[in-house]
């Protein structure tokens, strides 16, 4: 298989697409049942953030090594309005009703490492990591 | 989508975007409406992955059926599902679930004596106008 998976997102067909083809891509490096669906929805919560505030974006995901680890890296990016306030993005508000529905802190928490820069009126790019 | 012992069963089983949805939530509602269903099964079990929005979207119909007076019951979510919907910190607050089809059928128990109408298909839009004819008028 290909080293890496590259997807422009336009549409709702690219987010089933990459979000199917991730699962595939996460059991073939090495990942468990559970843990390939959790990757998968992180992708899927990642790119649907693309269509619904930056209209298009693109997505990678590829396989990664550090010293004694392999593992695989989601990275998203686009070209929209950005997010204003990271901190309340990546804050947790299930139970107030309050949340800003980008689904930033589940992601965080699906993965082992994760990154995110914005900058209002440029764009928006999350790097997020799970190792095996 | 079928009509068994006064419950209707509706299998999702692509990842629905927005249109697919709202005819979803249309056609599950004119079915549960004209056949005064007591109770909804959405099995969910062939669902590979559910983010928070699609979970909010399906949770919005569930609500819809509540309204319109009929509970409803979440069966076969697959167990790495489950997870990544704890992780997002999904709303799960009153939802009713079940591991399969026969267990949901469990909770509803007792059924009203009422004769099964099950039909394979693998369009519920051609099933529609079938069920119509083939339940009673007085089971409705």
């Amino acid at each position: 298989m290909s080293t890496e998976l590259r997807h422009a997102i336009r549409n709702e067909m690219d987010v089933r697409r990459v979000v199917l083809e991730s699962t595939l891509y996460a059991k073939e490096a090495g990942f468990d049942e559970t843990r390939s669906r959790m990757i998968a929805t992180s992708v899927s919560e990642l790119v649907r953030n693309i269509l619904k505030y930056a209209g298009s974006g693109q997505f990678r995901l590829r396989r990664v090594e550090r010293p004694g680890g392999r593992g695989i890296e989601i990275e998203v990016s686009d070209n929209g309005p950005g997010i204003p306030d990271v901190d309340a993005a990546m804050g947790d508000h299930f139970s107030s009703g309050g949340t800003l529905g980008l689904g930033l802190p589940g992601v965080q928490r699906m993965m082992d490492e994760f990154s995110l820069e914005s900058t209002p009126g440029e764009g928006t790019r999350v790097t997020a990591r799970k190792w095996l | 989508m079928q009509v068994s012992r006064n419950v209707v069963v509706a299998s999702i089983q692509v990842d629905l975007d927005d249109d697919v949805l709202a005819c979803f939530q249309e056609d599950l509602l004119g079915r549960v409406h004209e056949t005064s269903s007591r109770a909804v099964i959405l099995d969910v079990s062939g669902l590979e992955t559910l983010d928070s929005y699609e979970f909010k979207a399906l949770r919005r119909i569930i609500a819809a059926v509540t309204i319109l007076g009929t509970e409803s019951i979440l069966v076969g979510l697959q167990p790495g599902v489950v997870s990544a919907l704890i992780e997002v910190g999904a709303d799960i607050d009153g939802l009713r679930t079940a591991i399969d089809l026969d267990a949901a059928f469990e909770l509803l128990e007792p059924a009203p004596d009422s004769e099964a109408v099950s039909v394979e298909t693998d369009s519920w839009q051609d099933f529609a106008s079938l069920a119509s004819e083939q339940i009673p008028e007085d089971e409705r």
